[in-house]
Order: C-alpha cells, then structure tokens, then sequence
C-alpha cells in the first residue's frame, strides 16, 4: 500500500510537471496550445488502451459504469482549456496560483460534501494549513519565474 | 478590476482537477482496471478537444510540428502516469490528501526540470526563493500525512 503510494506520488508530480514541458515544445512548433493538448491526449488514450489490452492494470469490466463516471476525461479537457486561456489572460505566474487554488479548494469542497463517490470527511486544521502552505510555496514559485525572465 | 473574471474561472478550472480525480477514482473502482479508465478519461477528453481544435480559426501547423524534437510528440505517454497515478491515490487516500500530494510532486519536479533546463526548460538553478518553496512544500506534507491517519 505504502509503496504504492509513493509510486503514484512520483508517477503523478513527474507525469504532470515532465508531461507539461513535453506540451510546451510540441505547443511552440505547433503555433498553438490547444492542439497540443489534443495530441496529448489521443497519444494518452493510445498508449494506455495499448497496455490495458496487453493485461497491464486490471481485469476486464463486468458491467457498463454509470454515465457520470465517464465525465472524467470532460473535466481534464475543460481544464486544459480554460487554463490555456487563463495563462494568456494572467500571465503563467498568476495563473499557476490561481489554479493551485482552485485546486486545494476544490479538494476541500468535493470532500468535506462528499461529492463524486467521495466519503464525506470534515476538512481539518491541517488540511487547512497544508493547502495554505503549498500555495504560498506556489506563489513564490511563480513570482521567481517571472523576476528570471 | 477586468482582471476579475479570468482569475475566477481559472480558480475554477484548477478545481476541476480534484473532481477529475475523484470522478476517474470512482470509474476505477467500477471497472477495476487503472489502465482502462485511463484510457476511456483520455478518449472521453479528446473527443471534446478535436471538437474544440477543429472549430478554431487557426490551424495547426503539423509541417512545423513533424520537425520538432521526436520525443516532444510524447508528452501524453508521460501525462498518463499523472492520470494513473491520481487514481491510484485517491482510491488510497481520497481526493483531498491525493490532491496535496500531487501538487506537492509536481512542485519538486518542477524545481528539478528547472534546476538542470531538463527537457529544453530555460536554466533555473535552486536560489534561496526555491529553497524556501521546497521548505514549505515538506511542511504541508508534514501536516498532511503525521495527524490525518
């Protein structure tokens, strides 16, 4: 279980901030982030229908999942989208925080309500305090990338 | 003050990212393959993103694309170890500690990618501002992981 954990820690942070600057490159020659993005995600869906296929990560499904599970993969596209957007209105470094925002907040809400097949849990002091914590560390982040430029 | 819409709903787009986990954990747990669920998240999302590319006035430029670095073309091979490995945290700890651990990740990452200009990143070496943000990212791990048990 541990492991696990720690493999998903490592497999989510390095997918998303490598995945990010893999995005950029292929955004530049493109002339235009959306449909990087798209690549991204056709290239994604191929490599992991590909490993499902050769048995990797599960078993076959028994029965049809209800509709609003598939929503998933809406959500990750509408927020690729709108953050696309958002970094052109903003600026990357207000954007960066905004989002991480919106992020811990978000995790606050969908958990404290118990949404999305979520167990309802009252958020704590120190679920409060490590979402302040990594926005500040966001904050700083970003504001160094802007005085490096 | 017209800076004010962007900045809510990129707040907003950054919340979708827990109920994305959340949404992909459950689907997880109802086809009991992280591969499976990976790869429908990924079609699910593309369709929606061909749809966006396709309406937009601009074109891609895929001659200039077939001209960038090979492996820029794979940014989604590595993006599906984020989608992976958001799911197998939530369905271990729920979105809300899932979500603090990926972006705690991504930040170290982040940091890394920068400190040696990995991947065609700009150069940004570790200063005390990084410092300072790694400081505070082991912090809100601290927080999230001794006490919520």
């Amino acid at each position: 279980m541990n492991l696990l954990v720690i493999l998903g820690t490592l497999g989510a942070g390095l997918g998303l901030a490598a995945g990010l600057a893999f995005n950029l490159r292929l955004a530049r020659a493109l002339g235009m982030p959306l449909a990087a993005s798209m690549v991204n995600f056709l290239v994604g869906a191929s490599l992991l229908l590909l490993l499902w296929g050769l048995g990797l990560g599960g078993t076959r499904p028994t029965e049809w999942p209800p509709l609003w599970m598939l929503a998933g993969g809406l959500m990750g596209a509408t927020y690729v989208t709108l953050s696309l957007i958002g970094a052109a209105q903003l600026g990357a470094a207000i954007s960066t925080v905004a989002v991480t925002l919106g992020q811990v907040l978000g995790a606050l809400l969908i958990t404290s309500l118990g949404w999305f097949g979520q167990t309802a849990q009252q958020p704590s002091w120190k679920a409060l305090a490590s979402a302040l914590l990594l926005l500040i560390a966001v904050a700083i982040l970003a504001k160094d990338k802007e005085a490096g430029c | 003050m017209q800076r004010l819409f962007p900045l809510l709903f990129t707040i907003c787009a950054g919340a979708l990212l827990p109920a994305q986990f959340a949404t992909n954990s459950a689907l997880a747990l109802q086809l009991k393959s992280v591969t499976l669920t990976g790869a429908i998240s990924y079609l699910v999302g593309s369709v929606l993103l061909v749809a966006l590319v396709s309406v937009q006035k601009k074109s891609p430029n895929w001659l200039a694309a077939g001209q960038a670095p090979f492996w820029s073309w794979f940014g989604g091979a590595i993006g599906s170890a984020y989608v992976v490995g958001s799911v197998v945290l939530t369905q271990a700890l729920g979105a809300a500690v899932a979500t603090t651990l990926v972006i705690a990740s991504q930040i170290v990452t982040a940091i890394l990618l920068d400190h040696f200009g990995a991947l065609g990143l700009p150069k940004r070496p570790i200063n005390s501002a990084r410092v300072t943000a790694l400081l505070l990212v082991f912090m809100a791990l601290g927080f999230r992981l001794w006490g919520n048990t």
